[in-house]
C-alpha cells in the first residue's frame, strides 16, 4: 500500500522502560478529546506504547494485551482526530470514540452492514471497520478535525 | 427503498415467517438457474450438500451458502436437525440461534465458576449467548461434546455493556443474524485461541456468569473454547473443501454444491496441482490489486460479495440516506472482468480474474450473483467473498495440519 508519510520513529517508549507514571502520561486517547483527558481510562490493557512525531500531528501506538495494535493521532492542539486499529479484536470503541460512540452506535444500528464490513460516513465522523473473527482492522476519524495537509491516506 | 440497497437489505433480513426449520430457503423457486460445472460431488460419508439459497424465510439472502447439521444432547440420541446454517470460512465454530432450538442443552461451566457465556464480535454487530456441549453430525461425520455457542439464549438475556463496545448492534435473532446458525470452518481450530486461554482480552469475549445477569471475564482453556468442529471429527479432520458450480452473470437460484471434509484423507478430497496460498497467523492472505499490496485480504465464504476498491468502476448511485452503515456497491452498465493476484509463499503471484456486475439489476429470484461487488472500508484489504467460490474447489487447511501440498493454515484452489 502507498503511504504518503513514512513511519518515522522519532521517539520510542517501550513497556519495559515505562514506569507507571509514564504510562499515565503517555497513554491516550479518545476521539475529539484532549490527550490528557484519558488518564482516567484504564491502563491495564496497554502492553506497550510508542510515540512518533510527524510535525503536524503525533501518533501514539499501543499494543493492547489482546494483541490488537491501536494508533491514536493527535494534532498540535493535543486533540485526538483519528484512531486506527489492527489485530485479533476490535478495541473498545466506547473508549476510543468517546462522545462520538453514540452517533456511531445509532448509525450502525440503522445500517445493514455485513458481518465483515461496516462503514459509517457522516459529516463529522467516519468509521470504517472490517475483517473477520480473530482478524480485525479499522479506522475512525473526524473529517473536520484533520490537521491541514493531513489526508486520510496518512492514517494507517 | 432504493434499488441500491437491495442486496444489503436482502442480507439484513426481515422476519416474515415465525416457523423454524420448515420455512427455509425452499427449493421450489428455481427458475432461470444457469449453474453448471462440477459443483456436486458424489454423495459420500464426508460430503455435505450445500446450497446458495435465500436462507430462512424473510431473510432473502444473496450469495450466502447454507447447509444442514444435526445436533444432539451430548451422550444421548435426543437430536435436532437444523437447516439454513451458514457456512463461513471467515470464522471458527458452530453457533446456533436459540430461537430455532428445541433441544434443552446444559450450559458449559466456566473455569472461574458459573456458566460459560460468550460475546462474539462481528464487524457490524455482536452475538451473545452461552456455550454448550453437543454431539454433532454433518453428512456422515460425527464429533462428540463439541463446544458450540447458543445465540440469544433466554437463560442469559442481557449482554454486558462491554459486549457492544466494538460493534453496537445485537445479532441475536434469525432475522438479525440472517441464518439459523453459522458453521465457522476457517483455518483455525478455536474462535479465540491463546488470546482467551492465556489472558482475558478487552473487550471481553468469554464470561463466567454466576447468575443470568452477573458476568465477569474468565480464562478459557483452548479445548473449552467454541471449536471449529472439523478438528473434532474422528476422521477427515484436517480441513475442508467447498465446491460450487460456476454461475452465469445473470445469476441463478438455489445453486447446489458440496462441502467435503478432510484433505487427502479420502479419494474425493485429494490434493492435486492447485494453487496454495498461505494464511497469516491472523487469518489474512495477501492480494495484489491495482498496483497495491493488500496484506489484510481474506477469502471468505461468509462475505456475500467481492469487496475491493477501484475508483474506475462505476459505483451505484447514492440515495438520500446512503451515508449510514453500508458499503457502496458497484453498478457498471455491463459486467466487467478484472484481475487481482494472490501472493504465494515464495513471493510469486498468481492472477485470478473476477467479475463485477450491476448490483441494482439482480433479479428477485436470484440467490447467486457472481458479479456482486462493493467497496471495501479498509484500504489495505481485498475480500474474496462467495463469488470467488463459484466454479471452483476451494480448500481450507486448518492450522497445524499437514497435507500433501502444505501445512495449515492455508487456502488452496
Amino acid at each position: 500500500m502507498v503511504r504518503k508519510l513514512g513511519w518515522r520513529k522519532l521517539g520510542w517508549l517501550s513497556a519495559a522502560m515505562a514506569s507507571g507514571t509514564l504510562w499515565s502520561a503517555v497513554a491516550s486517547a479518545t476521539l475529539g478529546e484532549p490527550e490528557a483527558s484519558l488518564t482516567a481510562e484504564t491502563q491495564l490493557n496497554r502492553a506497550s506504547i510508542k510515540e512518533s512525531n510527524f510535525g503536524a500531528y503525533h501518533v501514539h501506538e499501543m499494543q493492547l494485551a489482546s494483541g490488537t495494535v491501536v494508533r491514536e493521532y493527535a494534532g498540535l492542539d493535543g486533540k485526538v482526530f483519528a484512531v486506527t486499529w489492527s489485530g485479533p479484536f476490535i478495541p473498545n470503541l466506547k473508549q476510543s470514540l468517546g462522545s462520538y460512540f453514540a452517533e456511531f452506535s445509532a448509525q450502525a444500528s440503522a445500517a445493514h452492514g455485513t458481518r465483515k464490513h461496516l462503514e459509517i460516513r457522516q459529516p463529522d465522523l467516519v468509521v470504517q471497520s472490517g475483517g473477520h473473527m480473530r482478524a480485525h482492522h479499522g479506522l475512525a476519524y473526524l473529517p473536520q478535525a484533520l490537521p491541514s495537509g493531513v489526508s486520510v491516506g496518512d492514517l494507517q | 427503498m432504493s434499488s441500491l440497497l437491495t442486496p444489503v437489505l436482502r442480507g439484513a433480513g426481515l422476519l416474515l415467517c415465525a416457523a423454524v426449520v420448515s420455512c427455509g430457503g425452499g427449493g421450489d423457486t428455481i427458475g432461470g438457474s444457469t449453474s453448471s460445472g462440477t459443483g456436486t460431488v458424489t454423495p459420500s460419508s464426508n460430503v455435505a450438500s450445500v446450497t446458495v439459497s435465500a436462507g430462512p424465510a424473510g431473510v432473502n439472502a444473496v450469495n450466502t451458502l447454507y447447509t444442514t447439521v444435526t445436533v444432539c444432547v451430548a451422550g444421548t440420541s435426543t437430536c435436532q436437525t437444523i437447516d439454513n446454517i451458514q457456512i463461513d470460512t471467515g470464522s471458527y465454530g458452530l453457533r446456533i440461534l436459540s430461537q430455532v432450538l428445541t433441544l434443552s442443552l446444559p450450559v458449559a461451566t466456566a473455569a472461574s465458576g458459573g456458566g460459560l457465556v460468550e460475546c462474539t464480535e462481528f464487524v457490524d454487530g455482536y452475538s451473545w449467548g452461552p456455550v454448550a456441549l453437543v454431539d454433532l453430525q454433518i453428512s456422515g461425520e460425527t464429533a462428540s461434546s463439541v463446544p458450540v455457542q447458543l445465540i440469544g439464549d433466554s437463560r442469559y438475556p442481557t449482554a454486558p455493556s462491554d459486549c457492544s463496545s466494538g460493534a453496537p448492534s445485537a445479532e441475536n435473532t434469525v432475522a438479525t443474524f440472517g441464518a439459523n446458525g453459522i458453521l465457522g470452518i476457517g483455518p483455525f481450530a478455536q474462535d479465540c485461541g491463546s488470546f482467551c486461554a492465556g489472558g482475558i482480552p478487552e473487550p471481553i469475549q468469554y464470561y463466567g456468569c454466576t447468575t443470568s445477569v452477573e458476568c465477569q471475564g474468565t480464562l478459557v482453556p483452548l479445548a473449552a473454547q467454541v471449536q471449529n468442529p472439523v478438528t473434532m471429527f474422528t476422521t477427515d479432520n484436517n480441513g475442508t473443501i467447498i465446491t460450487l458450480p460456476s454461475v452465469a452473470s445473470a445469476g441463478a437460484a438455489n445453486v447446489t454444491g458440496s462441502l467435503i471434509f478432510g484433505i487427502d484423507t479420502e479419494s474425493n478430497n485429494a490434493s492435486g496441482t492447485e494453487t496454495v496460498v498461505p494464511v497469516s497467523d491472523e487469518g489474512y492472505v495477501t492480494t495484489v490489486f491495482g498496483g497495491q499490496t493488500l496484506a489484510q485480504s481474506f477469502v471468505d465464504s461468509g462475505s456475500n460479495a467481492t469487496y475491493f476498491n477501484d475508483s474506475s468502476v462505476t459505483q451505484c448511485p447514492t440515495s438520500g440516506s446512503s451515508s449510514a452503515g453500508t458499503v457502496d456497491f458497484y453498478c457498471p452498465s455491463s459486467p466487467v472482468t478484472l484481475t487481482a493476484a494472490f501472493e504465494l509463499s515464495n513471493n510469486s503471484t498468481v492472477n485470478e480474474s473476477f467479475e463485477v456486475a450491476n448490483a441494482n439489476t439482480v433479479a428477485d429470484t436470484v440467490t447467486a450473483y457472481p458479479g456482486l461487488a462493493g467497496t471495501n472500508p479498509t484500504a489495505s484489504s481485498f475480500d474474496w467473498g462467495l463469488p470467488f467460490f463459484y466454479g471452483r474447489r476451494v480448500a481450507n487447511a486448518i492450522e497445524g495440519y499437514t497435507t500433501s501440498v502444505g501445512t495449515g493454515p492455508y487456502i488452496a484452489f
